[in-house]
């Protein structure tokens, strides 16, 4: 039972990210391809750890990985918004194709 | 024959990266990039090596309750070494490009090969 | 279909990997070579995984995926761009490197198939490691028992390759300006809140899990250098956000060339107290009463000293790829 959920997670997870790959490939502009690679880092992300939250064996297994969700909660808008400026910075012309 | 190529893919892999790093090496014009190019032929090797370890139906090298099959440590302490080795060694390569830079003002190997002798700057 | 889904993983990450080896090939500009990079260690960390080699990926994705990314773009300037931004090579050095490549490979026609139980690399020491390591040192983690006791030697030949590292980049750099604060980079990023009040919060844990895996290296994947790379790598967090002259207000510059050279004069002062107290070099058993406790207290104490090297050279380096930033 446990296990079906897991795996249930972990292919909602994949899927995501598959989709926000196809994503960063195809969108035209460098920001939308920001937002894209953000849901990998939020949404993505968090799928796989609750599948694997469920699949480890006891309670400190099961810390650590949600400690790893809380951590990424934190980091991962923060190193967009560190991609966003220094585009800025950098002048990342818009809706051109492959730039940075 | 027909296992022959899950068998030993790992191995050709493991070549194919130590191939693309002696391109990059030998071709390219940018002494950082050269650098890079080293990095993926050591890391090619490392694959060999631990691709040599590995023990089907192993576990790693941690002893605990139960488990009995383990993959080979020894490779795996081989390489721990190279790889930090691998960092040393490309931070003073990197050293060593920024003070080509400094000397001649560029690091595309095909300006310095223009370039008349400069003196390198001396510390002052 | 357990096995299946372990082929496709497989096949999927040694694809990815030759796919980033074919575009670092490809590109030309140092910045994009250097993410290129991080991307290609962090996809052959995935792999060592896979291959139960879990000290091995934990210490590449430290090494590989960070500090060298990191040096790289330290040393990039914007005058670096070429103009050409991508390219195949020359025809010369593929057809060398196909001929090297095909000479290697029939060398592989002789080794053993992936995972075979019967190699013969499986059947001289690993044996008995694997068997004794439990009684004779008494650590669950039998890399850490091997590169510390079993060939401490080796490990203090890493330890001092790591400090000589460090001060040849303290040479080679000396010339340059002393460390200034007004990097343009550092400027944006400091003056962001945003990313300081995250990253300032961060980098305490940062710390504190260096800690952790130093001293958890006995019984996980962890030790002495995976803990030296993290916690440089905390400090050299510090210095991005602002600058390195903050970043050397916290360790002074001559406290990280002392503590960089006392990681290996701490591991020598082990193996030469070991000497003292009647056994050969590096032999721990004779420095406490019973044998184990020995090796137990000779793994932490050189264990300490490879971490405390590691990480002041990964501060110095940083330091000095940053002096004379205008």
């Amino acid at each position: 039972m446990i296990e079906v959920l897991a795996s249930v997670l972990l292919i909602a997870g994949s899927v995501i990210v598959l989709i926000a790959s196809i994503g960063i490939i195809k969108l035209p502009d460098f920001y939308c391809r920001l937002h894209a690679a953000g849901v990998i880092d939020t949404m993505g992300s968090w799928l796989v750890l609750g599948g694997l939250l469920l699949l480890s064996g006891n309670l400190v297994n099961g810390f650590k990985v949600a400690i790893i969700g809380v951590l990424l909660f934190f980091i991962a808008p923060v190193v967009s918004h560190a991609i966003a400026r220094a585009a800025i910075e950098y002048d990342a012309d818009k809706a051109e194709g492959k730039d940075g | 024959m027909s296992e022959t190529l899950p068998g030993l893919l790992n191995y050709w892999v493991a070549v194919t990266l130590f191939v693309f790093g002696l391109i990059i090496v030998i071709d390219s014009r940018n002494m950082i990039k050269k650098l890079v190019g080293l990095n993926i032929f050591q890391s090619a090797v490392f694959l060999l090596f631990i691709t040599m370890g590995k023990v089907t139906d192993g576990n790693a090298p941690i002893l605990a309750e139960g488990v009995n099959n383990f993959s080979n440590p020894l490779p795996h302490v081989l390489i721990l070494t190279a790889i930090v080795v691998g960092v040393a060694t490309t931070a003073v390569g990197l050293a060593l490009v920024s003070r080509i830079r400094k000397a001649y003002g560029t690091i595309h190997e095909d300006e310095i090969y223009d370039k008349p002798e400069i003196e390198p700057e001396l510390v002052p | 279909m357990g096995q299946l889904i372990n082929v496709v993983m497989d096949l999927g990450l040694l694809a990815m990997l030759v796919i980033s080896a074919l575009m670092i090939i490809r590109n030309h500009s140092p910045l994009t070579v250097a993410i290129l990079s991080g991307i290609y260690s962090l996809v052959i960390c995935t792999l060592f995984v896979i291959m139960d080699a879990v000290d091995v990926a934990f210490t590449e994705a430290a090494v590989g995926a960070s500090i060298s990314t990191v040096l790289i773009m330290a040393v990039v300037k914007p005058g670096d761009e070429p103009v050409l931004k991508a390219s195949w090579p020359s025809a010369a050095s593929v057809f060398l490197g196909i001929a090297t490549g095909l000479l290697l490979v029939y060398g592989t026609f002789d080794m053993p198939w992936y995972g075979d139980p019967s190699a013969p690399i499986h059947h001289h020491l690993a044996p008995r490691f694997l068997g004794q390591s439990g009684t004779e040192i008494g650590i669950p983690n039998v890399v850490t028992s091997v590169l510390s006791s079993y060939r401490g030697y080796d490990t203090l030949g890493e330890v001092v390759v790591i400090f000589t590292a460090g001060t040849a980049v303290l040479i080679l750099l000396a010339g340059d300006l002393p460390v200034e604060d007004k990097s343009r980079v550092v400027v944006q990023l400091a003056s962001n809140s945003i990313i300081k009040t995250i990253l300032i919060r961060i980098i305490p844990l940062v710390i504190l899990f260096a800690l952790y895996v130093q001293f958890h290296g006995d019984y996980g994947p962890g030790g002495g250098f995976q803990a030296g790379v993290i916690f440089g790598a905390g400090l050299i967090t510090h210095g991005l956000l602002s600058g390195s002259g903050k970043m050397l207000e916290v360790i002074n510059e001559k406290w990280v060339t002392i503590g960089m050279a006392s990681g290996v004069l701490i591991y020598g002062f082990v193996g030469v107290a070991a000497l003292l107290l009647g056994g050969e070099f590096l032999n721990y058993s004779v420095l406490a009463e019973s044998s184990t406790t020995g090796q137990h207290v000779g793994i932490l104490i050189i264990e300490i000293g490879v971490g405390v090297t590691v990480a002041f050279t990964m501060i110095s380096l940083f330091a000095s790829f940053n002096r004379g930033r205008p």
